[in-house]
């Protein structure tokens, strides 16, 4: 959480989608820096006003589980934030996906927060992704 | 209703049989975990569900039946009732207002000038309500954040590890292609239920008394809404255990694969049924019929009067259970059966009007849920009345085709009343000339009840 709050401190002007690994979590996140959060139990209203808002720079970071994986485009976040490394190959590069979009400008930044020594160390160890398909800083 | 990963772990396949393991009710080290559980939930009283599903978790600790825990958790939390704190605003209203200021620290930076602290007390100054208040409240739309306000019924540990074993069976069918059902008596109040939980089912009764019944199962092909219907079903299956002789098998087929396995229940399992004999009951859309029918027309604007019926109709080899009956005032042989038809797929609804068809049953109305995928189109060459509807049934078009129908079947009326002759005849013509589809057949049908 310490290492979460930082990152929003220092991306203060960028727009950032920030990842968890469970629903628990991503609320947690939402009280407690009063941002937004899309989940399962988010209803089709609010989730499209939350993605409007988000695209509209309304909002500045939006906090969500693992229902922005994959089929819904958020070009405008710069900055994508994955808390723990659980995650598959696969859910990468669509994470990666959400951000990485076909409009100026084609950089984004992905940071994924990981717990030392625990086994999320070797599962991202373990994911390689090819520096060609996957440009951004880790 | 169990989840289906707490069933699952219980499912036991032998050959081509399935199997479900309970668990013994007077066992004395389950009856143990049973009270705790129910203690620790009475404890829960005003607390949120987080905080029970939590307080679970804790139990659970790294024990080997947690699913046998939580599934207990599962029966008590399902009997109970939550309920959402009330708020000012509505939540997500709250969450608009306090998430323009996002993200909020505890100390303010460069860039964040306000701390959470100021923009929560901002935010509920102008609401009138305490910034902790306010705080609680952001998600209280949450089943999460919904407080324990009635721990439902007094369990008892064996009464708990009992309802238990019931879900569990339950549970079993939320796989089912079909059940066969043969009951031999006492089985009034099964097709009550049948008709309360709108199961597809066809009946025929046995030599020597008693039924059988054949009720399609979720995963049959034909159902559409199969999470809806398969829990309707399970639902259903205490009533049986209100019968005193039956026999059940089921057709499963379970997740683990191995194909079509067959579950049997008879009336010697020692599963209990909760559900009351002979209440009043009635599933949503009957009961909206009927009150929509009382407000609408009622006894005194027209001539007919509704009633409930489960009266058992035998139509030739099957039996037919329509939900209710108008009767005319002013003559009472002159009646028109209403059945709500709410689950179907088209060849049961097809069979079903072969057999209105097939024992010259004219007087029988089918007023039917219109799926999502299949058309009326489909029933173009189905030459009985079916009156489709997409969320309930239009009472001004049933009523028309009550009329249309009753003076097919039983002749012109025959009243002396020239204030309800008049005005019927609008009503006729307005029904000819309606757009139904579905209807298109009328001529060809015999006329021969009267």
């Amino acid at each position: 959480m310490a290492a979460l709050e930082a990152l929003l401190r220092e991306h203060a002007g960028d727009r950032i989608l920030v990842f968890t690994e469970s629903n628990a979590v991503a609320y947690t996140i939402a009280r407690q820096y009063l941002v937004p959060v899309i989940s399962h139990e988010t209803g089709v209203a609010e989730r499209k006003h939350i993605l409007d808002a988000f695209q509209e720079g309304h909002y500045r970071v939006v906090v969500t589980s693992r229902v922005l994986n994959e089929g819904v485009d958020v070009p405008e976040a710069k900055v994508a934030i994955v808390l723990g490394g659980g995650a598959s190959k696969r859910e990468y590069l669509q994470r990666l996906g959400r951000i990485l979009r076909k409009k100026e400008p084609l950089q984004a930044l992905l940071i994924e927060v990981l717990v030392r020594n625990t086994i999320e160390e070797g599962k991202v160890q373990r994911r390689y992704v090819p520096r060609e398909t996957a440009d951004v800083d880790q | 209703m169990l989840t289906s990963e707490l069933i699952r772990p219980r499912l036991r396949m032998h050959g081509s049989t399935l199997h479900v393991e309970m668990v013994h009710e007077q066992d004395p080290s389950l009856q143990q975990t049973a009270q705790d559980l129910i203690s620790l939930f009475h404890h829960h009283r005003s607390q949120s569900q987080a905080a029970w599903e939590e307080a679970v978790r804790a139990y659970e600790g790294a024990g080997v039946d947690y699913v046998l825990i939580r599934g207990l958790a599962k029966v008590l939390a399902d009997a109970a009732t939550f309920t959402p704190l009330s708020t000012p605003l509505p939540p997500a209203t709250l969450r608009e207002r306090v998430f323009e200021y996002g993200p909020v620290f505890g100390t303010p930076d460069l860039f964040h000038a306000t701390t959470r602290e100021e923009v929560l007390g901002e935010v509920a100054d102008a609401l009138g309500v305490a910034p902790v208040e306010l705080d609680a409240l952001l998600f209280a739309d949450r089943g999460a954040s919904y407080r324990l306000t009635e721990t439902g019924p007094a369990w008892t540990p064996a009464g708990l590890l009992a309802r238990y074993n019931l879900e569990l069976a339950r549970g079993a069918l939320y796989w089912a292609s079909h059940i066969t059902i043969e009951v031999a008596s006492n089985y009034k109040d099964l097709w009550k239920y049948i008709k309360l939980f709108k199961l597809m089912f066809w009946a025929e009764p046995k030599r020597g008394g008693g039924y059988r019944i054949d009720l399609d199962g979720p995963i049959s092909p034909f159902v559409s809404s199969t999470l809806r219907y398969g829990r309707q079903l399970a639902a259903f299956l205490p009533a049986l255990f209100l019968c005193d002789q039956w026999r059940m098998h089921a057709y499963v087929h379970p997740p683990q694969g191995r194909g079509e396995m067959l579950y049997r229940l008879d009336h010697t399992c020692s599963l209990h049924s909760h559900f009351k004999r002979s209440g009043e009951f009635d599933s949503r859309l009957e009961a909206d019929f009927a009150r929509e029918f009382e407000q609408k027309v009622g006894d005194k604007r027209g001539h007919w009067h509704l009633t409930r019926e489960s009266e058992v109709l035998l139509l030739g080899d099957t039996v037919m259970v329509p939900d209710f009956v108008l009767t005319d005032t002013g003559d009472a042989n002159r009646r028109i059966l209403v059945e709500l038809v709410g689950f179907w797929h088209p060849n049961y609804l097809r069979r079903k009007v072969e057999k209105v068809r097939a024992a010259q049953c004219a007087h029988l109305l089918l007023l039917v849920y219109k799926g999502l995928n299949v058309t009326e189109e489909a029933f173009q060459d189905v030459a009985s009345e079916v009156i489709f509807f997409q969320h309930k049934p239009v009472l001004k078009e049933v009523m028309e085709t009550v009329e249309t129908m009753a003076e097919r079947v039983y002749g012109p009326r025959r009243t002396s009343e020239h204030t309800s002759k008049k005005r019927r005849r609008p009503k006729r013509s307005g029904a000819g000339n309606a757009p139904r589809a579905s209807t298109t057949g009328n001529s060809t049908i015999s006329a021969s009840e009267a």
